[in-house]
């Protein structure tokens, strides 16, 4: 039970290759004790019928979510508006597990002076912060990126840790075309990914593991399918390159859909059997929980696409919920519209989607218009993927 | 809620499986008859373009994929192939049945029959073999025998090719295909292992003659300075190449990835390789495509060295080695047979007993791919002598159903304490 501390994070511009001939000595990144709060946290967020509200969109996507609907991306309005969705009654409770903040939001406080950290923490949900600085360019690839933030991620972990934070995420990007995404890509942001999941352990923070694949393009299902494994594969080995505890992490990957500009379409079936397929050749048992991110769906096709998954007939070892932004917060944003009389609407709003999916997180949500029987007989018999 | 039990709810919807005959039976609200499955039919969807491989080529080193279009998918399997592949393995791990590993090869089944005192002859080899085959109740716990190359074209008493003895029972015949280990220069006396060579070729004609599945074996050690990234690089990326191969051929490939016993290094230890070997073997089989609902993984029980001096119970035996499994096998694959190494009869099927009780959530299959621990009693029961024929099907029909019912968690030896007894041995799992 030798813990050895990690020197504070220096990016690292290629991944760790193995060179020494100890290698193959285990020198403990983690003690029993940290391991194991690391797998509570984790089981905590992703308990049954529970997932995550991503309420970590940084200033400047806020101004996104604000100009459609006539709201000036001030400070104060950005707190009042995260204030509506963290003072949700007791109903979310049940449903969320856990909320990602952006920094500025973990310090805001609601109009009695609450700071929102501990007021999610008090109603017995975990609270995330987002970490990472955002996509810069790989140079000499068809417009790809990867991800910076790993200087003082040591330390900033630590602080983060001590105002409330039990959980960091980290996104990446990756997209489908017909150069990419690259052998450079993968690699990169598998390593990356792996190197910021290693800092966060060190610091008990359980890292959200989020390689993202968008969903932009008009490739197929099965493109999209066989480059999601490819991806997932070199995550969990660089992961497993940089000793990250795997029972304390999670998993924030998209589903496996075709792209927006797909010619075909696929039923609600198809995309849950091609996602759990996928997710069943990468993802080994020991992940806690997979928590699917909702890019660019409607708040009811995220719905009932994840309630489709968790209906899929194949074994699925992890968790399989939500880390939903717009998919659980569009309806608030337009009821709301900036408008104090037009709270409690909005919050109502969010609290619905929290509920339904809570419920698709179980297996157990119907939309109206959708009759569960039918949607049964559509799974394509999984040896076709 | 315990850990167990949280990890009970997650398994909330049996395996299903597409062929009518696998279906797994279940009483939840989610289960589906196949009946009820209509495959949609959609333009590029369910591709059945087949794309016939090259004749293998032995790899020097790790394929990295360098054309710009290497995420386009060129499927290296039709939906009928998978099937095909999927369906073999799954009969091949039904639930209470494991493999007779009686693929030894010519010198090594002198060292078995050169301890009971008996001439390594063909005769005798094949005596022996029909001796094994031949049991009636075979079927009841063996779901398939791995072959040696010899043994393949002999005849039971009876006249009967052994492939067709065994299918005729239902159980799938195999087939060693490996050529043996061969040495990495420039490492601490490690190996790769060789066979690549004509190996499709080979498979073709092993599947007219009967084949289901093949098995192909390589050898990793734990030392100060091993196993040594190339090690593991190496025999991953071969393992990879030959599993391709065999699927294209219609063959279920056995991944074997041994990390011997030999040595003083404690059951963390052993984890600890296991975990790396593990996770280089599965990512070179996603580098390669290899369909893993159409293969099996054969490895170690993580256990500690033979001279290490501190001793394990199966308990921990059992939850170090789901503990590995479950941070490196991907759930798609649908069973995990072990290798019996060197432990006793008696040894194996506790410890596989132990892993099949493990209260952690298993997605896989965990069963026994064994040679000796089948074989020992079997061997020492014959003789070398007909009039011992008898006894010896008795000792190994005895091993088989034991090792059957390890497989399901259901072995209680003799003069054993009740489950609550051991439960208390099992450690949290956040320790390993």
């Amino acid at each position: 039970s030798v813990c050895m501390e990690l020197l504070p994070s220096v990016s690292s511009p290629s991944p760790v290759v193995m060179s020494s001939a100890k290698m193959t000595h285990q020198f403990p990144a983690l003690t029993p004790e940290q391991k194991k709060e690391l797998q509570e946290i984790a089981e905590r967020i992703v308990a049954p019928g529970k997932g995550i509200l991503a309420a970590d969109e940084s200033t400047g996507s806020m101004a996104k979510r604000f100009n459609p609907i006539g709201v000036e991306n001030t400070e104060e309005n950005r707190r009042r508006y995260r204030q509506l969705l963290f003072t949700a009654d007791e109903r979310i409770d049940s449903c969320i597990g856990g909320v990602i903040f952006f920094h500025e939001t973990l310090y805001q406080s609601s109009d009695d002076g609450t700071v929102f950290s501990k007021l999610i923490q008090d109603r017995g949900l975990v609270v995330g912060i987002k970490v990472d600085k955002g996509v810069v360019p790989l140079a000499g690839t068809d417009g790809e990126t990867t991800t910076q933030g790993l200087d003082g991620l040591s330390e900033r972990c630590a602080q983060y840790k001590k105002d409330g934070a039990d959980f960091a995420k980290w996104r990446c990007v990756l997209k489908i075309s017909e150069n990419t995404p690259s052998e450079l890509a993968i690699m990169e942001n598998a390593n990356v990914l792996a190197r910021y999941a290693s800092i966060c352990q060190q610091n008990g923070i359980v890292p959200i593991v989020e390689p993202e694949i968008l969903p932009d393009g008009d490739h197929d299902l099965k493109r999209c399918q066989y480059i999601s494994e490819k991806v997932l594969a070199a995550v969990y080995k660089a992961l497993s390159d940089h000793h990250v505890y795997l029972e304390g992490t999670l998993l924030k990957p998209n589903m496996v859909t075709a792209g927006h500009s797909c010619p075909h379409k696929y039923s609600n079936e198809e995309i849950a059997m091609a996602t759990v397929t996928a997710l069943r050749r990468t993802v080994p048992p020991a992940v806690t929980g997979v928590t699917f991110l909702s890019g660019g769906q409607s708040e009811e096709e995220a719905s009932i696409n994840l309630n489709a998954i968790n209906t899929c007939p194949l074994a699925k070892p992890w968790a399989l919920t939500f880390s939903y932004g717009r998919a659980l917060q569009a309806s608030a944003l337009n009821a709301w519209k900036g408008e104090l009389d037009n709270e409690k609407a909005a919050t109502e709003e969010f609290i619905k989607r929290a509920e339904a999916n809570s419920l698709a997180a179980q297996g157990k949500y119907e939309s109206s218009g959708s009759g569960n029987a039918a949607g049964q007989s559509l799974y394509v018999a999984n040896h076709a993927y | 809620m315990r850990l167990d039990q949280l990890h009970d709810e997650r398994r909330c919807t049996p395996l299903m499986h597409a062929s009518a005959t696998c279906c797994a039976s279940s009483s939840t609200p989610q289960s589906i008859k196949p009946a009820l499955w209509r495959l949609l039919v959609l333009p590029d969807h369910c591709s059945s373009v087949v794309w016939q491989r090259k004749p293998s080529v032995r790899l020097s080193s790790s394929v990295i994929s360098t054309t710009a279009n290497m995420t386009h998918q060129f499927p290296a399997l039709s939906p009928e192939q998978k099937k095909e592949l999927s369906d073999i393995a799954q009969r091949m791990v039904a639930p209470g049945k494991g493999i007779l590993a009686a693929d030894e090869s010519t010198g090594t089944m002198g060292n078995r029959l050169k301890k009971i005192n008996v001439e390594n002859s063909e005769e005798n080899r094949r005596y022996f073999r029909d001796l094994l085959f031949s049991v009636d109740t075979l079927a009841s716990s063996i779901g398939g025998v791995i072959c040696f190359h010899e043994t393949l074209y002999q005849k039971a008493d009876n006249g009967k090719l052994f492939p067709q003895v065994i299918k005729d029972k239902g159980i799938v015949v195999g087939i060693k295909v490996d050529k043996g280990t061969a040495g990495l220069n420039g490492t601490d006396g490690e190996t790769t292992t060789q066979g690549l060579d004509g190996l499709s070729e080979r498979c073709a004609q092993y599947k007219k003659d009967g084949c289901d599945f093949a098995k192909w074996r390589s050898v990793l050690k734990i030392s100060d300075g091993c196993p040594s990234a190339l090690a593991i690089a190496e025999n991953a990326n071969v393992l990879a190449r030959y599993a391709s191969i065999c699927q294209q051929n219609g063959l279920v490939p056995i991944v074997e990835p041994e990390i011997l016993p030999d040595g003083d290094h404690d059951l963390k230890r052993c984890q600890y390789v296991t975990e790396k070997v593990l996770a280089a073997v599965y990512k070179a089989l996603s580098d390669h495509h290899v369909y893993l609902e159409g293969t099996l993984l054969k490895p170690n029980m993580v256990t500690a060295g033979h001279s290490c001096t501190q001793k394990f119970t199966p308990e921990e035996v059992g939850m170090a080695t789901v503990t590995a499994l479950r941070r490196t096998v991907p759930s798609a694959v649908p069973g995990v047979c072990f290798l019996s190494g060197g432990q006793s009869e008696e040894e194996a099927s506790l410890n596989l007993n132990a892993v099949n009780q493990v209260p952690l959530h298993r997605p896989w299959k965990l069963t026994f791919s064994f040679g000796r621990a089948l074989q020992a009693s079997a061997l020492a029961a014959w003789q070398g002598k007909t009039a011992n024929k008898a006894a010896s099907q008795q000792a190994f029909s005895t091993r088989a159903k034991i090792n059957g019912l390890a497989a399901k968690g259901e072995y209680k030896p003799t003069g054993s304490s009740d489950q609550s007894a051991t439960q208390s041995l099992y450690t949290a799992s956040y320790v390993y």
